[in-house]
């Protein structure tokens, strides 16, 4: 293996690949600090422009905008309470208080470590363990997979929202929109309204873009907007010692959650955060800083999140299955280019292989050095008024939602979520299981409807299998738990406390 | 008259919803519990969504009661449903007009909406951002933009 990581490294070093990692990195930093532009966006909008050059180069400027995006994503949730992509949704909860306290620099600042920290090990971790976990992955089947993704969901809606009546109601809705669109098994259309658009399925980015981008301007323009976007100053991005002191487990635990969590279909950088979150304050001797401004609620979903983008590539180079939308983007790019991803990929296309998976170290690596001084930078960017600026996400939102399948129908989907984002707001609702359950819906509804094929109707196949009946008694106690009364009331008190100002 | 609660209004909307999924789920083949069909998941969610709002509307009833309308006392309506409006027109009108004019347009009206800056700076903000845009995205990056039929007339007019 080390000569294999020698080759890698003397591929990732080379002064075009290197231009292109800090292209990547800068453009996923820039799109993850812009609210409403992501980094499936952004991949989305350069992929043409990377016909001309080397598979390798092209997929190592594409996996900078994936990670670097991660890590821009936290600057705008703990700067304006506004996340950049989803994933940094729940930074919102602790940066956002943080910064409102005079810590921003502090909450950067360990975000930024733990971003470093979280996709350098994970990184490692890949090279050591791909080979084997891609044995284990194998083995498993519809079952395992349909457990495995009923226990993210459960997950999500028992630490998001104040209600989970509400977070379980947003799932299931995001569930049913992940069914439209044409049934992989039958080949029938569902729900589409005769709009042959909906055929491949309600696009992901038009529904994000709409539900936090399009929703964050409606909801902005309702009230005063004479106020700067940012008006507390960046100071002291180093965190103290007693930050990291206290940051230094959630760290860890972000990057081995963030790692495992990436890998497993449904994973990723979202859910990774969440789970990160909700494993830190249940661990935390202060919950109830949670929500108020506790660094540990930045440090673990901020590594977390980080560590996933590396735990995610696995799938897809070793078994050639994206498990989120930014890993599937970079599939469908891989077949463009002429390569198949999956477990040859190792024997014939070596030299791509460790050569994007060092250039994920060197990127991180890179993302520190040049984002802890760019903090400023990026800060700045922020201090534009936000009168000017809303019009800017509003463009950008409209841009990189045509520029997916160039179809203006994209545009009244973006709309019609932006207004629904709006309207969840006012209501209380918390989009995040709706996303989440809407990107799994599909694998989800296949999972369900092999494993009933090849137990010929029998859920007891969910039973029999060890991996697949751990993860749903799990998920099944996750689901009843919260009535027991006296849980109730501390769910109640933490979440009610952690969301108040969110 | 019975004062609904924010959640039992939105409870009922989620029932509601839930019904007319079940509705159209019918349509397509449910399968059996064998060999589920295209119509089996949807069927389910939309059950699902019906059961999850009961439960909503009837905890709801239990609690102290929050009318809707609180929800919505400081929203400056006007603006919000507007730009919604401005958005749609946007959409509507984007391949006729092309990026670059509706773009100018949609914009100035925003940055009107949303701040304090007279037309001039307004309008001067409107055309470099519009400008930017396309220059970034169509000219470097080569996403190909609504030109718009106008464009399109005046070469097809002008451009011999």
């Amino acid at each position: 293996m080390i000569d294999a990581v020698v080759t890698g490294f003397s591929i990732a070093l080379l002064p075009q690949n290197l231009m292109f990692c800090f292209v990547g990195c800068l453009i996923g930093t820039l799109v993850g600090v812009l609210p409403g532009l992501g980094p499936v966006a952004a991949i989305s909008i350069l992929l043409p422009t990377t016909f001309n050059i080397s598979p390798v180069s092209s997929i190592i400027m594409l996996a900078g905008i994936y990670y670097g995006a991660m890590y821009g994503g936290s600057i705008t949730s703990i700067l304006v309470n506004m996340p950049g992509e989803a994933a940094a949704v729940i930074t919102c909860r602790d940066g956002y208080q943080m910064a409102r306290k005079g810590r921003a620099g502090s909450a950067l600042g360990i975000s930024a470590i733990g971003s470093f920290v979280g996709g350098t090990v994970s990184v490692i971790l890949l090279m050591l363990v791909a080979e084997p976990l891609a044995g284990v992955a194998l083995a498993f089947g519809p079952p395992e997979y349909f457990a495995l993704m009923t226990i993210g969901l459960v997950v999500v809606t028992f630490l998001a929202g104040k209600s989970m009546v509400k977070s379980l109601l947003m799932a299931v809705a995001g569930l049913f929109l992940g069914c439209i669109g044409m049934d992989t098994i039958s080949a029938q259309s569902r729900f589409t309204m005769g709009f042959t658009f909906l055929d491949d399925g309600l696009g992901l980015v038009p529904v994000i873009m709409g539900l936090y981008g399009m929703g964050e301007v409606f909801a902005n323009l309702e009230g005063n907007l004479s106020v700067s976007i940012f008006e507390t100053k960046v100071k002291n991005i180093w965190p103290t010692i007693a930050d990291i002191k206290r940051s230094l487990g959630a760290i860890l635990r972000g990057t081995g959650l963030g790692f495992i969590l990436g890998i497993l279909p449904g994973g990723g950088a979202v859910l990774s955060s969440f789970v990160s979150y909700g494993v830190e304050k249940k661990l935390s001797k202060h919950p109830e800083e949670f929500g108020q401004g506790a660094i540990e609620g930045v440090a673990g979903p901020e590594t977390a999140n980080n560590a996933a983008t590396g735990g995610a590539f696995i799938p897809l180079f070793i078994l050639g299955l994206p498990f989120n939308v930014v890993t599937a983007i970079l599939l469908g790019a891989m077949i463009m280019y002429g390569l198949r991803p999956g477990p040859l990929i190792l024997a014939t296309d070596p030299g791509f292989f460790w050569g994007v998976i060092v250039s994920m170290y060197v990127g991180n690596a890179m993302l520190l050095v040049l984002n802890m001084p760019l903090i400023g930078l990026w800060v700045k960017l922020l201090k534009v008024p936000y009168a000017l600026l809303l019009p800017l996400i509003v463009i950008f939102c409209i841009i990189g939602v045509f520029s997916i399948n160039l179809n203006i129908s994209e545009i009244y989907v973006m709309l019609i979520f932006g207004v629904i984002g709006y309207l969840l707001r006012k209501l209380d609702y918390d989009a995040a299981p709706m996303i989440l359950a809407m990107v799994l819906g599909p694998m989800y509804e296949n999972a369900l409807r092999q494993s009933l094929i090849l137990s010929d109707g029998s859920y007891h196949i969910f039973m029999t299998r060890p991996i697949s009946a751990v993860c749903l008694v799990v998920a099944f106690l996750l689901l009843i738990v919260p009535n027991v009364p006296q849980v109730a009331f501390w769910r109640k008190k933490a979440i009610v406390e952690a969301s108040d100002d969110y | 008259m019975l004062n609904r609660t924010q959640d039992q209004k939105s409870g009922l909307f989620w029932f509601v919803a839930g019904a007319v999924i079940v509705y159209f789920s019918m349509e397509y083949d449910l399968g059996d519990r064998h060999a589920p069909g295209p119509g089996y998941i949807p069927l389910i969610t939309g059950l699902c969504m019906m059961l999850l709002a009961c439960v909503l509307v009837f905890r709801d009833i239990r609690r102290e009661r929050e009318s809707i309308s609180s929800l919505f006392r400081s929203t400056n309506w006007l603006r919000v449903t507007i730009t919604i409006f401005a958005l749609l027109a946007y959409a509507v009108l984007l391949p006729y007009t092309g990026f670059l004019i509706i773009s100018i347009l949609l914009m100035y009206y925003l940055i009107r909406a949303a701040g304090s800056y007279g037309r001039g700076v307004s309008a001067g903000a409107a055309i470099l951002f519009s400008a930017c845009s396309y220059y970034v995205f169509a000219t470097l990056l080569e996403v190909p933009l609504p030109a718009g039929l106008l464009y399109e007339w005046m070469q097809g007019r002008f451009g011999q």
